[in-house]
């Protein structure tokens, strides 16, 4: 199983370094968690963002979005190894703490919770582990990460702060920018990525006996460096890396059983300028979609299999194209917006035609966040 | 869920109308007085007569005759000010130039211009009514002034009054005439309407004796040399979009190109409509030409006038006269048709400033035989001074103290307002409707607090209590209404002590506690001893929602609780006084002006 992501991002960027989109998807068990942005794309309290499930025995996708909070600002969710599936709202006009929604019934039913600080705005900002804690990179204080050990969602307590994280040896070493990702290993111990400004470091931290110390692969002749995605599949940690290349971005996937070990490396894929938005999904098994804008506005699309296997370009998806998502047997589907309406597309070989197969409208009220 | 000002125009053009219309009548009552004291000086002075002849009609009350480019620049000027005012009048005003004429005036100028045009913009903002009035009353008696008072120290403090208020226009209404921003040009009022008029009333205060010599002309003509030629030199500057216009092509619409067509938009007379159009399509077609012969022009006129010498300043001044009337009409569309105008724009004041430089060079007074003469109305002595004024020039100097009258008049009420922080309450009339006056129990309701402490309406007997519905999670109007409560509490002061400001939590999935704090938390209420936030089962809250009117229900697709924006105040016996709209528009209704209008509320069931 496979996720993706594209489209708009709100994350803070170091320098040239790009940055993830916050439309993500991700699989578990149970079946695949789409987050897209619907809506009118230009006009900030129009646009919605929904969340969409499709059942692993099922073809069509379902709109779950959880109620009682407008998501204008946007949606970040754990990537769905664990349950409950946890959905997060990020700030948005005059809300300054992050509410969250949570599920185990395939968001038939949500069960409210909240952060009392604004969750940031990463892909990755919040992650849960198999014993049941929560954990959540925040930006209140310059940023930091919460933990959740209780039961309840409601009661957090600082893990970690960045300016702490920071001051740390290892995290001299880094020379750490902002916090981009949180996730837990097999163990059910967390992990945070960074951005580090110190050439070749790769800012993935674990705490070991009380000490936090870097974790992340080593990439040999590599510059300065941006953890865009770091997700905990069950099996495996998989990370993907940015590196700014001379105003060109360089993506490396990575892969690790426990997140603390050896990390095997992908090949180098060069995207172009590095001054865009990086759309990327992770799948169950250590696959990576990243899509990236072209220089004409078109997107396109490359597909990685997991360890040892070379990138490949797929066809360009569909314009409107917001989210993709990687779906069961080596399909690709493609969730395109317009306006209210999603269409789902599906590329059955690379090489292939989009086609469409299913259409979703979203009873959007539009004008009510404002 | 909001309306915007839209909705709530009328209440404010309808307080606005009748403050002026109140305000007229006061300024009536002025020019009463006047007619008044005047008649009984004049019966008076003939009393005086019969019983010691005629008055010495050469003594020093009687005027010599006014050096004539003072008077075209004082009459000039006192009507244009005077026009000014009646065009303040527009029902469109008190809501439409904070954000029609001050932050466009600043828009384009560097951010520093716009913090100073910033604080024009909050104030008139948040007092739209009281600043609309003052800006009717003050150019209408800084003009009355001029008119009426045309010798002595009088005419001259006036002067410096409309100096004072020029400037304050110039910078907080005018964001310095836009010459701290990109695209100023003669054509589009560089540097300023108010400019100008601060040049005439600072011309007009000085003595007269500066007006016996041509130097005070020459000084005037060269400095209007120098501006015209800078002008030119601006207008020629490559890059700035002055040398191009619309076709042939051109991707781009020149920047007086632009102006004009978006002149050509605005609603006006047909025949003038006919000419800015037809001007419009000139210019897009011929950018280049036109700017050329504007270069030429320009420059023509400044050497003119920079010379200094008679012949030459006649000619560069009919050129400057010409070439402004025709800016005036063609490219300034009169300057105050359509939208919110608020002044005929600069060329009318720049073509009087020239034509009263010309006339200070070429037509001088006699010298004067002694100050005394020149300036009759204080320079004698208080004891006889009076009863040696002509009749006419009483008239004049009670006329012109009733001017003066009418200017602080329209600016003391500006004056109040401007140091209140808080916006007026009509604000929230506009949005939310007047408050509905009742006496009707209060559905009751029996609730925990944010500290899980049990609360009811019962447990509450002889406080007078604020009461709302905010959902913890919302993200545009509670906050607001949070806050719009808080400071009511501040605004009450002592009185607060008696009165507890309650939101009863309007959202069904979002209702715990630790919401409600968090909420708190955000809005800083954790430390407000009288604010409780409350809640209970959905079953409980849906009870109370539905008695009180509040419409909480959620929607679908990533949309907040809706809930009814309203607020209560009850009595110490339990019993609903007052009911309120409260819809707060993000970036509209400025603030506190819902919390001044609570704390009226709030006292005045205090009080009953």
């Amino acid at each position: 199983m496979v996720s993706a992501c594209a489209s708009a991002t709100s994350a803070a960027t170091d320098a040239t370094l790009p940055t993830a989109s916050l439309s993500t998807s991700s699989g578990t068990t149970d079946g695949t968690w789409a987050i897209v942005p619907m809506g009118h794309a230009n006009v900030p309290f129009n646009i919605f963002w929904q969340v969409f499930f499709r059942s692993s025995d099922g073809s069509s996708w379902t709109l779950v979005t959880p109620r009682g909070v407008a998501d204008n600002g946007g949606l970040v969710m754990t990537s769905g190894a664990e349950d409950p599936v946890t959905v997060g709202f990020l700030p948005n006009q005059n809300l300054l703490f992050s509410p969250l929604a949570l599920t185990s019934d395939e968001g038939s039913t949500w069960v409210p919770g909240a952060i009392p600080d604004a969750l940031a705005s990463e892909p990755d900002a919040l992650a849960g582990s198999a014993g049941g804690d929560s954990y959540a990179l925040v930006t209140a204080g310059g940023g930091g990460v919460l933990v959740a050990t209780s039961p309840d969602p409601t009661t957090w307590r600082t893990l970690v702060s960045r300016r702490a994280l920071a001051r740390t040896p290892a995290g001299l070493t880094c020379g750490i920018g902002r916090l981009t990702a949180v996730t837990v290993d097999s163990s059910g111990a967390p992990l945070i990525a960074t951005t580090c400004h110190h050439k070749g470091v790769v800012g993935v931290f674990a705490e070991h006996d009380g000490r936090w110390v870097l974790v992340g692969p080593h990439v040999p002749g590599a510059s300065t460096g941006d953890v865009l995605r770091l997700v905990d599949s069950g099996s495996a940690v998989s990370s993907l890396l940015a590196f700014d290349t001379g105003g060109r971005t360089t993506i490396v996937a990575a892969w690790s059983g426990d997140g603390t070990g050896r990390w095997t490396r992908s090949p180098a894929l060069v995207i172009g300028s590095s001054d865009h938005s990086v759309s990327t999904a992770t799948g169950e098994n250590g696959e990576f979609l990243v899509a990236a804008p072209a220089p004409d506005g078109a997107m396109r699309l490359w597909a990685l299999a997991g360890p040892a296997a070379p990138w490949r370009e797929l066809r360009a998806p569909p314009a409107g194209t917001k989210t993709v998502v990687a779906g069961p047997n080596g399909e690709v589907d493609a969730l395109s917006v317009n306006g209210s309406r999603l269409t789902d597309w599906v590329l059955t070989t690379a090489s292939g035609p989009w086609t469409p197969r299913q259409t979703i409208t979203a009873p959007i009220v539009y004008g009510s966040s404002n | 869920m909001s309306r915007g000002f839209q909705g709530g125009h009328s209440v404010v053009v309808t307080a606005f109308e009748t403050t002026l219309r109140h305000q007229f009548l006061i300024v009536l009552l002025i020019a009463v007085a006047v007619m008044v004291v005047w008649n009984v000086s004049r019966t008076s002075r003939r009393g005086r007569a019969v019983t010691a002849g005629p008055a010495d009609a050469s003594g020093p009350g009687q005027p010599r005759v006014e050096p004539l480019a003072r008077r075209v620049l004082r009459i000039g000027f006192g009507l244009l000010w005077v026009f000014d005012g009646f065009l303040q009048t527009q029902s469109s005003m008190p809501l439409g130039v904070a954000p029609g004429v001050l932050q466009p005036s600043a828009s384009s100028s560097p951010g520093w211009v716009q913090h100073v045009v910033n604080v024009g913009v909050t104030l008139w903002g948040n007092h739209p009514v009281s600043a609309a009035a003052a800006a009717v009353w003050i150019p209408i008696g800084v003009g009355l002034l001029l008119l009426v008072a045309p010798r002595g120290r009088l005419s001259r403090y006036g002067g410096a009054i409309g100096v004072g208020w020029g400037l304050v226009v110039w910078v907080f209404g005018e964001g310095f005439g836009g010459v701290f921003g990109h695209g100023s040009s003669w054509a589009l009022g560089t540097p300023g309407a108010v400019v100008f008029y601060i040049v005439a009333r600072a011309l007009i205060a000085l003595p007269e004796r500066a007006w016996e010599t041509p130097k005070l002309g020459r000084g005037i003509v060269s400095a209007l040399g120098a501006y015209f030629v800078g002008m030119a030199l601006l207008q020629a500057w490559p890059g700035r979009g002055f040398w191009q216009g619309h076709g042939h092509g051109a991707a781009v619409t020149g920047t007086l190109a632009g102006m004009v067509r978006e002149m050509a938009r605005t609603p006006q007379p047909g025949f003038l409509s006919s000419w800015v159009g037809s001007f419009a399509s000139f210019d897009a077609a011929h950018g280049w030409g036109v700017n050329l012969f504007l270069v030429i022009a320009l420059a023509a006129v400044g050497v003119g006038l920079a010379s200094g010498r008679p012949g030459p300043v006649r000619w560069a001044v009919i050129g400057a006269v010409v070439i402004g009337l025709a800016d005036w009409v063609l490219v300034q569309d009169l300057g105050f048709l359509g939208g919110v105008g608020t002044d005929p724009n600069s060329m009318l004041p720049l073509v009087l400033v020239c034509v009263g430089g010309y006339l200070a060079l070429v037509r001088l007074p006699a010298p004067s035989p002694a100050r005394s003469a020149m300036e009759p109305a204080l320079a004698v002595s208080l004891g006889g001074w009076w009863g040696r004024l002509t009749p006419t020039y009483r008239l004049r100097a009670l006329a012109a103290v009733g001017a003066t009258a009418v200017v602080l008049f329209g600016a003391a009420p500006m004056a109040f307002a401007s140091i209140n922080p808080h916006a007026d309450p009509i604000l929230a009339q506009a949005f939310d409707g007047t408050p509905s006056v009742t006496d009707t129990p209060a559905p009751p309701f029996a609730l925990v607090d944010q500290h899980n402490r049990p609360v009811s309406l019962a447990s509450l007997r002889g406080k007078t209590v604020a009461l709302t519905f905010l959902d913890p999670v919302c993200t545009s109007d509670c906050p607001l209404i949070a806050q719009e409560f808080r400071q009511a509490d501040g605004v009450l002061g002592p009185a607060a002590k008696n009165v507890v400001f309650i939101a009863i939590v309007a959202n069904p999935i979002y209702r715990a506690v630790a919401y409600m704090n968090d909420f708190d938390r955000q809005e800083g209420l954790t430390h407000v001893s009288n604010w409780l936030y409350l809640t209970g089962s959905v079953k409980q809250l849906q009870t109370i929602w539905n008695a009180y009117g509040a419409e909480v229900y959620t929607v679908p697709a990533g949309s907040m609780v809706a809930h009814a924006d309203i607020a209560f105040v009850i009595d110490g016996h339990g019993r609903t006084r007052v009911i309120m709209g409260e819809d707060q528009n993000p970036g509209a209704t400025p603030q506190s002006s819902f919390s001044d209008l609570l704390a009226d509320q709030i006292r005045s069931v205090l009080s009953s």
